[in-house]
C-alpha cells in the first residue's frame, strides 16, 4: 500500500506539473468535447434514451445468471464454445490450452480492455506466441512498451511528433511523417499479420443472450480483419457486458458512439455469433468466448455499487474528470482509469490496495452528469470512501491529507505558481503525519506544506 | 472438461448469491417516446445520401442498370482499379454482360483493388450499410481491399438500425449468419492527435450505388 500510494502521489504530482503532458491531454479532450456536441444532435430526447439504457442494463445485470446461461445455450448451438473463467489465471490457462492445441505461433489482437486486465500479451509472449496489437493506438503503445493511457484513445498522451519519433526509432521510418503517413505505415505492416496469424483475439462491447452472440465496436476495421482471417477467434469479455438481446444494439450502438467519439454511429459495429457456417464464404473455423468474472461478482454483491457494472466503457467520465485531466491515465496504475476505474478497481483488485483512488477524486459530479447510462459515479466514489474509512483502511488524518491533495491538484493558481518552490514542497508531505509511523518515510524539505496549508485554510 | 463445469458452477453460484439482494429499477415509470432521434423531413434516399457523405462515403443514385454500369466504369478508370472480386451472382452477371469480364478476377481477396458486393439493408438515418457473412462477399471482402463498392436497391433502404434488423430477421429467419456488420463510411482513425485519417485498416473509399427498383 505504501508503495502504491506513494507512486500514485509522486506521479500525479509530476504529471500535474508537466505542462507538455497537460497540454497534449487538454488538446485531445477539447477535440473530444467538440465532436460530442455533434453526436448528441442526433437525439430529439437524449435524456429518455439514457434512462432507457440504464433500465436495460439494470435488467441485464439483475438477471445476469439467467442471461449467461441463455447465452451459453445459444452460442453453443451456433457452434461456438463458451469458457467460464472466475479469474485472470483461469482465463489464461484456458487460452494456453487452445494455443497449445493449435500450435499457435502468432496472434493478432483487436483493442480490448479485458485482455489488458488479464495481461494477455505478456502471457502469450512467455509462451512463445507473438501477439500483435492491431488498433493503431494500441499498436503505438505496444511499440513503446506502454499500457493504454485511455480506454478509448490509448495513445492520447502522445503528440504526432512523439509518434513519428517512436516509429523512426523502432521501425526506421522518416522522423517527419504526418499522421496520415504514420497510419499508412501501420496499415501496411499489419495487413500481412491478419492473413498469417493463427489466432485472432478480440474483446466485446456487448453480449447478446438471445442470439448467442457478442458485438464489437470499432472505427479502424482491425477488429473486423482480426476476426475474419485467423482460423481461431477467441473473445475475452467481462460478464457485465450483457444486454437483454440483439434488438438493444439499435439503441446502444449510437449511444456508445455519441459518448465515445462524438460520432452518430461508429464505423464498424459487428455482431459475431459463432464460427463460419457451412453456407458461408470464409471466417474462423472455431470461436471461443471466455466469460470473465475476475472480481465482478464481488461488485455485484453490493446492491448500491452494482450499477457500476452498467458501464459501457465510453470514456466520457474520464474526459470530464478534472483529476484525470491533471494527472492522466497512467498515474492511476490500473487497467481502468478515471472515475469509473476508481469505482470498480477496489472491488476487482482489492480495497486495501486501491481504496485511495476514491479519495483521489474531486466529487464535482461531472462524471455522473456525462455518463450515458446514468451511473451515479460520484455517489459511488463517496460510498467507497465511506467504506474504506469504516473498514479502518483510511485514518482521519489521511482523509484530511487527501482533501488537501485534491485542492492542490485542482487549484489552478497553485498549479501555475508551480515552479521550483512548489515542486520541492511536494504534495507527498501532506501524508507524512498520517503515515510516518507505519510506513517508510520519504525525504522531504523540512518545511511542512501541510502546516502552511492549514494556516491558509483554518476551517479545514 | 470437468474443471470447466465446476468453473461455471462456481461463477453462477457467486452471481446468484450476489443477486440475492435485489436493487431497485432505476426508472420504473419511464414513458415511451415515439421519436428519440431528431427526424429530418427528407426522403430516405436524400437522407441516406447526406449521411453517407457526412462520413466521407460516396453516393450514386442510378435509375437503371445501364446507368450503374456507366458510372461504375468511370469509377474504375478514375481510380485506376485493376482487379476486383464480385461474388454476388446477380451483380456479377450484370457487370460481365457489360464489359467488366477482364476487370472481375478470381483469386485471393488480398490481391484485389476493390470488392464489389451486395448488402442486406441501407440505414438512412446514419448512412450505414448492413451486411452479413451470409452474403456471397463473406467476411473479408468488405474490409480488406482498399475500395469497397456496394450495390443496393431502393427497397433495401430503411430509416433506422432497428428497421434494418427487422429486414435481416425476415431474410435469415431461423438461421442467424455467423457475422452481422453495420458499416458506416470508410475505415478511419483519429488515434494520432485526433487527426482524422481515412483508410486505417479497412477500405479508404466506400461507394454506394443505389439502384432504383421503382422505375
Ligand atoms: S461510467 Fe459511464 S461515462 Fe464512464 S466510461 Fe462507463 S459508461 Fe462511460
Amino acid at each position: 500500500m505504501t508503495k502504491r500510494v506513494q507512486t500514485f502521489l509522486s506521479q500525479s504530482e509530476a504529471k500535474a506539473f508537466d505542462k507538455q503532458h497537460k497540454h497534449k491531454l487538454q488538446f485531445n479532450i477539447t477535440k473530444y468535447d467538440q465532436t460530442v456536441v455533434r453526436g448528441k444532435q442526433q437525439y430529439a430526447d437524449l435524456e429518455f434514451v439514457k434512462k432507457r439504457a440504464k433500465n436495460i442494463k439494470y435488467k441485464a445485470i439483475e438477471n445476469l445468471d439467467r442471461y449467461l446461461v441463455e447465452f451459453e445455450t445459444n452460442f453453443t448451438a451456433n457452434g461456438g464454445k463458451v469458457i467460464w473463467a472466475n479469474d485472470d489465471k483461469e482465463a489464461l490457462q484456458e487460452i494456453l490450452k487452445i494455443v497449445k492445441a493449435k500450435k499457435a505461433k502468432t496472434a493478432v489482437k483487436a483493442k480490448s480492455m479485458a485482455t489488458e486486465e488479464i495481461h494477455l500479451n505478456e502471457f502469450l509472449a512467455e509462451h512463445g506466441v507473438r501477439s500483435v496489437e492491431t488498433d493503431l493506438g494500441e499498436f503505438i503503445q505496444q511499440l513503446d512498451g506502454e499500457p493504454p493511457y485511455h480506454i478509448v484513445t490509448p495513445a492520447m498522451h502522445k503528440s504526432k511528433d512523439d509518434v513519428a519519433k517512436l516509429f523512426a526509432d523502432k521501425l526506421g521510418t522518416d522522423i517527419n511523417l504526418t499522421a496520415q503517413e504514420l497510419t499508412l505505415v501501420a496499415r501496411e505492416k499489419l495487413r500481412h499479420e491478419y492473413v498469417q496469424a493463427d489466432i485472432g483475439f478480440s474483446g466485446a462491447n456487448f453480449i447478446l443472450p438471445d442470439i448467442g452472440g457478442i458485438a464489437v465496436t470499432e472505427n479502424e476495421g482491425n477488429a473486423r480483419l482480426s476476426t475474419s482471417f485467423p482460423k481461431t477467434h477467441i473473445v475475452v469479455v467481462g460478464i457485465e457486458k450483457m444486454l437483454t438481446g440483439f434488438q438493444d444494439l439499435a439503441m446502444f450502438w449510437p449511444l456508445l458512439a455519441t459518448y465515445g467519439t462524438g460520432q452518430k454511429v461508429t464505423v464498424y459495429n459487428t455482431v459475431m455469433t459463432g464460427p463460419r457456417k457451412e453456407n458461408e464464404q470464409d471466417g474462423p473455423e472455431e470461436m471461443y468466448v471466455i466469460l470473465l468474472d475476475n472480481g465482478r461478482s464481488k461488485l455485484l454483491a453490493d446492491e448500491v455499487k452494482r450499477e457500476a457494472l452498467y458501464c459501457i466503457r465510453c470514456g466520457a467520465c474520464l474526459n470530464a474528470c478534472p483529476v484525470y485531466k491533471n494527472i492522466g491515465g497512467h498515474t492511476y496504475g490500473t487497467t481502468y482509469s478515471g472515475p469509473i476505474g476508481s469505482v470498480i478497481t477496489p472491488h476487482y483488485k482489492g480495497m486495501e490496495e486501491f481504496s485511495h483512488l476514491s479519495f483521489a477524486s474531486s466529487l464535482c459530479g461531472n462524471c455522473t452528469e456525462v455518463c450515458p447510462v446514468r451511473i451515479n459515479l460520484h455517489n459511488l466514489l463517496l460510498y467507497n470512501r465511506h467504506e474504506s474509512v469504516q473498514k479502518g483502511l483510511t485514518s482521519m488524518s489521511e482523509k484530511t491529507a487527501w482533501s488537501l491533495w485534491r485542492r492542490a491538484m485542482l487549484n489552478r493558481k497553485t498549479m501555475e505558481r508551480g515552479g521550483a518552490g512548489m515542486k520541492n514542497m511536494a504534495m507527498k508531505v501532506l501524508f507524512r503525519n498520517s503515515w510516518g509511523k507505519h510506513r517508510s518515510m520519504l525525504h522531504f524539505a523540512p518545511k511542512s506544506f501541510h502546516e502552511r496549508w492549514m494556516e491558509m485554510h483554518p476551517e479545514k | 472438461m470437468s474443471r470447466n463445469v465446476s468453473s461455471k458452477e462456481l461463477m453462477l453460484t457467486n452471481i446468484r448469491n450476489a443477486l440475492i439482494n435485489k436493487s431497485k429499477q432505476p426508472f420504473p415509470n419511464l414513458e415511451g417516446t415515439e421519436q428519440v432521434y431528431s427526424r429530418e423531413e427528407e426522403s430516405l434516399e436524400v437522407l441516406f445520401a447526406q449521411e453517407l457523405k457526412a462520413v466521407s462515403g460516396q453516393f450514386v443514385f442510378c435509375e437503371t442498370g445501364a446507368e450503374l454500369v456507366e458510372i461504375l466504369k468511370e469509377v474504375v478508370s478514375i481510380r485506376e482499379l485493376k482487379h476486383a472480386l464480385c461474388p454476388e451472382p446477380w451483380i456479377q452477371e450484370l457487370l460481365e454482360k457489360n464489359g467488366f469480364s477482364d476487370f472481375l478476377k478470381d483469386g485471393a481477396v488480398t490481391g484485389m483493388d476493390a470488392g464489389i458486393m451486395a448488402c442486406d439493408a441501407l440505414i438512412a438515418r446514419t448512412g450505414s450499410i448492413l451486411i452479413s457473412s451470409r452474403l456471397a462477399s463473406g467476411r473479408t471482402l468488405p474490409v480488406y481491399p482498399p475500395v469497397n463498392i456496394v450495390i443496393a436497391t431502393t427497397e433495401q433502404l430503411v430509416y433506422d438500425i432497428q428497421d434494418g434488423f427487422d429486414l435481416l430477421r425476415k431474410k435469415y429467419e431461423g438461421t442467424i449468419p455467423s457475422m452481422i456488420n453495420l458499416a458506416t463510411g470508410p475505415s478511419r482513425t483519429a488515434d494520432i492527435e485526433k487527426t482524422l485519417v481515412l483508410g486505417a485498416h479497412g477500405p479508404r473509399e466506400v461507394f454506394v450505388f443505389l439502384l432504383d427498383q421503382t422505375s
